[in-house]
């Protein structure tokens, strides 16, 4: 599976951008997902050198494709507190944490692209910020594509 | 107008499909024809044939990472852009595509 419960989190008491990003990696890794935690963690901070992941809105979503997964994990956080992704941007409050292997995997990567295109609709994106509980957010994201192995 | 787009970006995971769905809504929304081809993790996607070229005015590609196959595109005015804008403000590109073509 991509995403199970315990890949989600509604309320995660995170204060700054380097412990959101350990703790999706901690929980991917949890989930088998990931060869080297360490490395996985590196290369999210290096794509976050190159691009930002804020996608305005309040939500993020750092990233990396690298051979230190093993298979493909979406974890999903919504912090408890707003926090400052970087300086300058705007505030984030939802976390969608990606691990992509180096090859292979292309289902889940279908998965994430058709994931990733629903990002842009606000209708959707309301829908994370409303979610009252860890299934209700498993199902909205499950729906959105269209299943979630 | 006809119009299409290439999107990539270096992960191929978020940013290349996230430009497409945006920079695909604001050239409908404008009453555009348009296909949009990605570059992500995939490979290539939608692919833009010789036949699909034909009376497109113009091509919006992401300048990220190197567009593959860009040979495709020569003889129509391109607009270099990153994906980020496509995400953030699609219109805004159209809107330019439309003035300068």
């Amino acid at each position: 599976m991509l995403i199970t419960k315990d890949m989600i989190c509604i309320d995660a008491d995170l204060k700054d951008k380097e412990k959101i990003i350990r703790a999706v990696a901690e929980r991917m890794d949890r989930a088998g997902k990931l060869a080297d935690q360490e490395g996985y963690i590196r290369e999210v901070f290096k794509r976050e050198g190159e691009i930002s992941t804020n996608l305005g809105d309040g939500i993020a979503m750092p990233h990396a494709r690298t051979a230190h997964v093993k298979e493909a994990g979406l974890v999903f956080l919504r912090l408890k507190d707003e926090v400052q992704w970087e300086e300058g941007s705007a505030p984030v409050k939802i976390i969608f944490g990606i691990a992509a292997p180096e090859s292979g995997g292309d289902m889940h990567l279908k998965i994430l692209a058709s994931l990733a295109r629903k990002l842009i609709y606000e209708e959707f994106k309301q829908k994370l910020f409303q979610a009252e509980s860890e299934e209700e957010l498993l199902t909205v994201i499950e729906g959105a594509t269209g299943g979630l192995r | 107008m006809k119009l299409v787009a290439v999107t990539a970006c270096a992960a191929g995971v978020a940013h290349t499909f996230m430009a497409a769905e945006a920079i695909e809504n604001a050239a409908k929304a404008r009453g555009h024809e348009i296909k949009v081809e990605t570059q992500g993790a995939l490979g290539i996607e939608n692919r833009i044939t010789e036949e699909d070229m034909e009376g497109v005015v113009a091509a919006i590609l992401t300048k990220d990472i190197p567009i593959r196959e860009r040979e495709r595109f020569a003889g129509v005015k391109i607009f270099n852009v990153t994906s980020t804008a496509c995400i953030t403000n699609g219109p805004k590109i159209i809107e330019a595509v439309e003035q300068q073509c």
